[in-house]
């Protein structure tokens, strides 16, 4: 029972970071309190194996892309993937975000740009640049070889730069013109 | 602006985001209760149904050598999930001394399980082979079909898997046989996912290779080995100080020993290599 404790203890601090984690990787609230619910469950089971003193944020987090791995497998047998190159073209036509652009950018536009990712690329961006994982952590949670997932993060960076820039754009426009 | 600023705007856009005090309450709500519950809360029509289905669909009895197996996963002992406490060459031979034959299972580095240890049975003389990522471990057992036949399981055909599945609890077995041999693996795993990795572990071991690298001098085999370790398709290293050499095992169809070596040559270390014949 103290363990069972101790791991909610430990879960309740990191249970908004879980949460919107995998809120932004389902892209669905009801998907997300299911992840959360089965990586819970996961991680209490398998709370033994935790090393007291490392990072337990990222040990959750790494179940919880394991779960959501099944998840993301269901999907793609029900709908296969819609093409990640897209952002091939765009960078050849299209500027990146600049530094000089972030004040132009409203609190909701970078929620929304990730949300406007392809699955794969936002799932490897939750867990690399909002989560912290390394790429191999990611790479070995999801089960996707590391190259997939490099491939994935760099894709993932280069259209959210496209797209903020594109916001940014759009309000710095808007600004001159009220 | 480069990766690290993205990184930060990132973070700090998304990373100090708050559940609302309802959605909180909501969620720790449904961590609390217990999976019975949620069967419970269905319509008392559903319970019916699914009090004759469970009647008419009581699961047999599993084969004495997959409770065998269950258990023997549930004792397998992993104290440091992630170290190695055996190397791959001793892994080989353990497997060769439980079941006298020469049999390779490749690491699962892939599915992000490394390979810890092997040892034989004392129960059922099989051979038990112990994978771990950090937060949970999985079985391989290996012996010979005729030793300990199995009955029932549900066929994994239908999901193009040549093999069965077993389930007690949270756990899953995958029985895979081929040439007189059966492969069981167990783990805490859906049985999709385990299946997935029993599958790709046997197309997998047809096509590993081995190279074997010569190293100028034995003090950078050391290096040599945490360097070719830390790329994506190298399944395990062994290293000969004796030879200054290192075989490394590899999957080509995400590697090849000609990126191994100019990984190698971009931290100044130069090597030469020769094919070994393909791993069976």
């Amino acid at each position: 029972m103290r363990r069972r404790d101790e791991f909610e203890t430990l879960l309740r601090q990191h249970l908004d970071a879980l949460y919107f984690a995998a809120l932004d990787m389902s892209g669905s609230p009801g998907d997300a309190e299911d992840l959360v619910q089965d990586t819970a469950m996961k991680g209490l089971r398998r709370f033994d194996s935790f090393q007291a003193g490392t990072d337990f944020k990222a040990w959750m987090m790494r179940i919880l892309a394991n779960t959501y791995i099944d998840l993301y497998r269901r999907r793609r047998r029900e709908k296969p993937a819609a093409a990640e190159d897209a952002v091939e073209s765009l960078a050849e036509t299209e500027s990146p975000l600049r530094r000089a652009d972030m004040e132009f950018l409203l609190p909701d536009d970078v929620v929304r740009a990730l949300e406007g990712l392809p699955e794969e690329q936002r799932a490897a961006i939750v867990l690399v640049d909002v989560n912290g994982l390394t790429n191999q952590e990611a790479a070995e949670a999801l089960g996707w070889p590391l190259g997939t997932v490099n491939s994935r993060v760099y894709r993932g960076r280069m259209q959210l730069k496209i797209v903020m820039r594109r916001m940014a754009d759009e309000h710095r426009s808007l600004g001159k013109k009220s | 602006m480069n990766d690290e600023e993205l990184k930060r705007l990132l973070q700090n856009s998304l990373g100090g985001r708050r559940l609302t005090d309802r959605g909180r309450a909501r969620l720790l709500a449904r961590l609390h209760r217990r999976p019975w519950l949620r069967l419970a809360s269905g319509a008392a029509a559903a319970a019916l149904l699914a009090g004759a289905l469970t009647l008419a669909l009581r699961p047999r009895p599993l084969p004495a050598a997959i409770e065998s197996a269950f258990r023997g996963h549930e004792l397998g002992k992993v104290d440091k999930h992630g170290v190695a406490s055996d190397t791959a060459k001793e892994v080989r031979q353990k497997i060769k001394d439980a079941t006298g034959r020469e049999i390779q299972l490749p690491g699962l580095r892939d599915a992000g399980f490394g390979q810890l240890e092997a040892h034989c049975c004392l129960e059922t003389g099989t051979a038990h082979v112990i994978y771990a990522n950090s937060w949970n471990k999985l079985s391989c057992f290996i012996f010979e079909a005729d030793k300990f036949p199995l009955g029932g399981g549900e066929s994994l055909r239908d999901a193009g898997v040549d093999g069965t599945c077993y389930r007690k609890g949270s756990l899953t077995a995958v029985a895979v046989k081929e040439g007189g041999i059966i492969k069981l693996w167990v783990a805490d795993l859906r049985p999709e996912q385990l299946a997935a990795i029993a599958v790709d572990a046997e197309q997998k071991r047809y096509q590993l290779k081995t190279t074997v690298l010569t190293a100028t001098s034995e003090a950078i085999l050391k290096p040599l080995a945490a360097t070719v370790m830390g790329i994506s398709g190298v399944e395990d290293v062994e290293t000969e100080p004796s030879k200054k050499q290192t075989n490394v095992r590899f999957d080509p169809r995400r590697v090849t020993a000609e990126e191994i070596v100019a990984v190698l040559a971009l931290s100044d270390m130069d090597v030469s290599w020769r094919d070994e014949d393909v791993n069976r």
